[in-house]
């Protein structure tokens, strides 16, 4: 096939199978067994929680012992994120430093950086956000202009980050910025700061609040804003390699397809033991949906197990899988019997709300389209 | 995959490129069997990748022999391949060493309860290995000559490839019974299986194809791969393809395991809608000329649109595994479709 997509063949390991059990009890301890809503990695911020998943090993869990990182398969995170999403446990609070931002130190921090950060963000203590977006850069993520110029001893920052969420109650935001290159090049001269959203001066943070009523996202504005010059990732100017790295691990996980997964649960409640042969083939439908995803969502953390970088196979995932989102409270309204338990509305509304998210978050639809198109040699 | 049926694999593409090119099918669709083509299958035992080696075969366990359908799929070959690979591994069992030449059909009830599906390729058949159900689920087997079986008039499929309805002729004379499909219902699902793999792989072709056509064609002075609303539909094609060689994988990949029913569901369901999906942005991006009988594509996207009704469509296995989900209930959800119950 000219176009050689690789989704191998994996099956979880026993390990990764007996944590599930393991996780599946801790949710029921943790939560108890009432009904949830959905787990969005963007909201359900519980810094309780995420201690205590962190006082269990599950937070950097693939990290190196030497950090207090678990060493642990990317499979046996895999089945611990999906057990979380799937039984609606809220993982906001610590989910972007343990997905993306302990990875990306792992792989371009300092010594003195990961020793101090990793060690915090694995019990569940320090959280972060993603400084990206800016009021005029967003799917052009090149084309960001907050700047950050050298002074004594550290960087001033200067520029707005939009659409930051959590930034108001997280501890770090790292923050894309321009710093002075010689080149012409607008992949050149960017780098990535740690800002600490607590303790700095010159940073303003205002929540800007959703469709859905839900102050989740922010608006971040920079005014000289100090950052020492140990709060740079990596070599100044990489920070466009960085980024895109960084975003890789953001595209196919179970977060990806699972954003909706409570709503399929209460409909199947709602339908009850004896549907009509529609609803049946609606239900068998979405199952076929959803069992496949998570297969290739398997298979490519497979891949990133074995450190390749399936750059292709994860955009595919996260296209499928947020459409496959989209969908589930679209049908679960037209098949759902009629009337329906509060706790059946109550989500289903919540994911009507939040839905237009799915295919704009970590990359819109059109961009993934175009990584797809690319890896398929058309540009 | 396993050393010999990757070799075979690849030995087997070789052979499809030169031995079923366009005017192959074309003949086919004609009224013409393809004697040479299936000449050079069986010179190159692939049909008999599941037969034991004691009996002249490759002895592939089944899930690996299977994967050769992916390229009978993706070079639209036009013989009854899955039928003979899977009905030769069935007669094998039964030791019945003058039914492993020649072409072989299957004569198969069709899921929905009415009757006998249409058996491919019924009149150029040698073969007809005809299933019966019995009341309790258990299935057996007669391998007969095709001529002493009576047939309707055969009728071209969607995929211009000859088909009868079975009308009557067995029931007397010895039967057989096969481990490897001692139910209906595991026929049926192996039959599924096969036309999900099969899919995946013409989509894969659909998809070849349409990456060469939109990167060849130009319009406004550039290749209309340069368009994005042609990238973006091609981006959505390739997902589709993505998801149904993982799903007829999956299923390959079940067989034996005690999810195996559930997975060949899956395998149908999800590469089925693929199917239709799939050939609509195939022939989208292709414009008239693939709507064109000289253009090869339709060699593809009208087996998709035959292969997604045969053995059961989305619909029937959709709402197989629908029922399932309903009969356990809401708080068995995850652990179902996890395979953790």
């Amino acid at each position: 096939m000219a176009t050689a997509l690789t989704f191998d063949p994996v099956t979880l390991p026993t390990a990764a199978e007996a944590l599930r059990n393991e996780v599946r009890q801790f949710v029921a301890e943790t939560l108890g067994n009432e009904h949830r809503r959905n787990s969005d990695f963007g909201a359900s911020h519980d810094p309780e929680f995420s201690r205590a998943l962190g006082q269990r090993g599950w937070i950097g869990m693939t990290w190196p012992a030497k950090y207090g990182g678990g060493g642990r398969s990317f499979f046996e995170r895999y089945v611990m994120t999906e057990e979380l999403l799937a039984a609606g446990a809220p993982v906001g609070a610590h989910w972007i430093a343990d997905r993306q931002s302990g990875p990306l130190l792992l792989r371009y921090g300092t010594e003195a950086q990961r020793e101090f950060f990793l060690p915090k963000i694995i019990a569940g203590e320090c959280f972060f956000s993603i400084g990206m977006s800016e009021p005029d850069s967003g799917s052009d993520l090149a084309s960001v202009r907050t700047t950050a110029t050298p002074v004594e001893g550290g960087w001033l920052v200067n520029g707005t980050k939009l659409w930051s969420s959590g930034a108001h109650r997280n501890h770090y935001m790292i923050t894309l910025v321009r710093t002075p290159t010689e080149s012409e090049s607008r992949h050149a001269g960017l780098s990535q700061l740690i800002v600490d959203l607590r303790n700095s001066s010159g940073l303003t943070v205002r929540p800007i609040t959703n469709l859905a009523g839900d102050a989740e996202f922010n608006e971040v504005v920079f005014e000289d804003c100090f950052v020492p010059a140990d709060r740079l990732v990596g070599e100044p100017g990489n920070g466009w390699e960085q980024v895109t790295s960084e975003l890789g691990y953001e595209r196919s996980g179970p977060e990806r397809f699972l954003s909706a997964f409570r709503v399929f649960v209460e409909l199947l409640r709602e339908v009850g033991p004896k549907p009509t042969d529609h609803q049946a083939a609606v239900l068998g439908r979405m199952a076929a949906h959803m069992m496949t995803l998570r297969n290739m969502s398997i298979s490519v953390a497979g891949m990133l197990e074995s450190n390749r970088n399936p750059v292709v196979e994860a955009a595919l995932v996260k296209e499928l899988g947020n459409n496959f989102e989209r969908e589930v409270p679209e049908i679960a309204r037209l098949v759902a019997p009629g009337g329906g338990s509060a706790l059946f509305r109550q989500t289903l509304e919540d994911t009507i709300l939040h839905a237009p998210s799915f295919t704009i978050r970590g990359g819109t639809r059109e961009i993934l389209r175009g990584m797809i198109a690319r890896g398929l040699g058309l540009r | 995959m396993n050393e010999t049926t990757q070799l075979m694999l690849e030995s087997a593409e070789r052979l499809l490129r030169d031995a079923c090119p366009k005017a192959v099918v074309d003949q086919v669709e004609a009224g013409q069997r393809p004697d040479a083509l299936w000449a050079e299958l069986e010179a190159l035992g692939l049909l008999n990748a599941c037969v034991p080696e004691g009996q002249g075969g490759v002895g592939l366990p089944l899930a690996e022999g299977l994967t050769l359908l992916r390229l009978a799929g993706r070079y639209a070959v036009p013989v009854p391949f899955a039928e003979t690979l899977l009905g030769r591994a069935l007669a094998a069992e039964a030791g019945l060493p003058e039914v492993l030449e020649g072409t072989m059909t299957l004569a198969v009830p069709g899921v929905q309860g009415d009757g006998y599906a249409p058996v491919p390729f019924a009149p150029w058949a040698r073969w007809v290995l005809v299933a019966q159900a019995g009341p309790d689920g258990t299935v057996s087997f007669q391998c007969l000559p095709q001529e002493q079986l009576t047939f309707s008039e055969p009728r071209k499929g969607l995929a211009g490839e000859p088909e009868a309805l079975l009308l009557g002729g067995a029931g007397k004379g010895p039967t057989f019974s096969s481990s490897l499909a001692p139910t209906l219902a595991k026929l049926q699902g192996l039959l599924a299986l096969s036309r999900a793999v099969m899919m995946a792989g013409a989509l894969e072709s659909a998809l070849d194809l349409s990456v060469a056509y939109a990167l060849e064609r130009k319009q406004f002075g550039r290749e209309i791969a340069k368009f994005q609303a042609v990238q973006q539909q091609l981006a959505v094609l390739t997902g589709e393809v993505a998801a149904a060689l993982r799903a007829a994988d999956a299923g390959l990949e079940a067989l034996g395991s005690v999810r195996e029913a559930t997975a060949w569901a899956v395998a149908k369901a999800r590469a089925g809608e693929a199917a239709g999906k799939g050939a609509e942005i195939a022939h989208q991006v292709h414009g008239a000329m693939g709507f064109t009988h000289e253009h090869q594509l339709h060699h593809r996207t009208r087996r998709l649109w035959c292969w997604r009704d045969q053995h059961g469509h989305e619909a029937y296995w959709q709402a197989v595994l629908g029922r399932a989900l309903c009969a356990a209930g809401a708080d068995a959800l995850w652990p179902e479709l996890t395979g953790s119950a």
